[in-house]
């Protein structure tokens, strides 16, 4: 790794931490749980744009376990890696057999994915399967939010795009 | 042209979740045996409908405690201590569908109906 995107990860560490943290403190505006913004994935969706997958990776990981322990909640770690593991997985696939300009589909299928493997995991802690009567409202937060997310780094892309690359 | 694919997916999943919605606000059942889950387990049943009084049922295990409130015909998460308090913000629940989740604390609430669960027991006999 070029000591560039070593620094570039640490400040997206840094910069994902700081939006889970603003994000938690805005109030809640429907009570289900797995309904949020998701504004982490814009960090994630920028890495997988102009970094490579092993160091958004990197990203992902220390983010989630480092907002774990500002959160001090260790409970929601095995909620955090499969949903943002899955919503990586999903992005990354999407992302290397579609064009660029698709960001607005993949974000949405991103947090969709994310949602659902959510889901899955609260179902298997749980063992209650009424937990899946939640899945519409997750799909439909997931792909709001993913729109907004997608929309984010979709501008970013288009008005700074080349000279990020530049900088790399 | 993948890409237009992904986007008609999209739509579609979001139109049929919205529809999925509103077929569950109409097919609400009605009844009113509550359930408390505790990491999956079944630790309570209350019949809601045979409650005078409210009363408060602590469900403690290890460092995660819900206070669970029992009124009659309602049952919700009165205090916990998880750090989104998601369950608490829950409200009240009087009916079927959806479940009071505690994700942290891996506590569920649910309602089930009283008549066709006994109904299908008597019918397996």
């Amino acid at each position: 790794m070029k000591i560039k995107h070593i620094t570039l990860c640490g400040i997206l560490i840094a910069v994902s931490l700081i939006l889970f943290i603003v994000e938690n403190q805005l109030p809640t505006l429907i009570p289900i749980p797995g309904i949020k913004l998701g504004l982490s994935n814009i960090i994630i969706l920028f890495a997988l744009l102009y970094l490579s997958p092993k160091e958004t990776f990197l990203i992902l990981v220390s983010r989630i376990i480092l907002s774990a322990l500002l959160t001090s909640a260790p409970s929601t770690l095995l909620y955090s890696f499969a949903g943002g593991l899955g919503c990586l997985i999903a992005e990354l696939i999407l992302l290397k057999t579609l064009d660029k300009e698709y960001i607005i589909a993949i974000s949405p299928t991103g947090a969709t994915v994310h949602n659902i493997f959510q889901l899955v995991v609260a179902f298997l802690i749980t063992k209650t399967s009424e937990v899946f009567f939640y899945l519409p409202i997750l799909i439909i937060s997931g792909i709001i939010t993913g729109l907004f997310t997608g929309l984010c780094i979709y501008f970013l892309d288009k008005k700074a795009g080349k000279k990020i690359k530049q900088l790399m | 042209m993948k890409g237009r694919i992904l986007i008609i997916v999209i739509s579609l999943l979001f139109v049929l979740s919205i529809i999925a919605l509103f077929i569950f606000k109409f097919f609400t059942p009605n009844s009113a045996t509550a359930e408390i889950y505790s990491e999956g387990e079944l630790i309570k049943t209350i019949d809601l409908s045979a409650i005078n009084e409210p009363y408060e049922i602590p469900v403690i295990n290890g460092e995660c405690e819900n206070t669970i409130l029992v009124e009659k015909g309602g049952i919700s998460v009165k205090e916990a201590n998880c750090p989104d308090e998601l369950c608490v913000n829950m409200g009240t629940i009087k009916n079927g569908m959806y479940p009071i989740v505690c994700l942290p604390n891996k506590v569920v609430v649910r309602i089930v109906e009283n008549n066709t669960g006994v109904d299908a027991v008597a019918g397996a006999r």
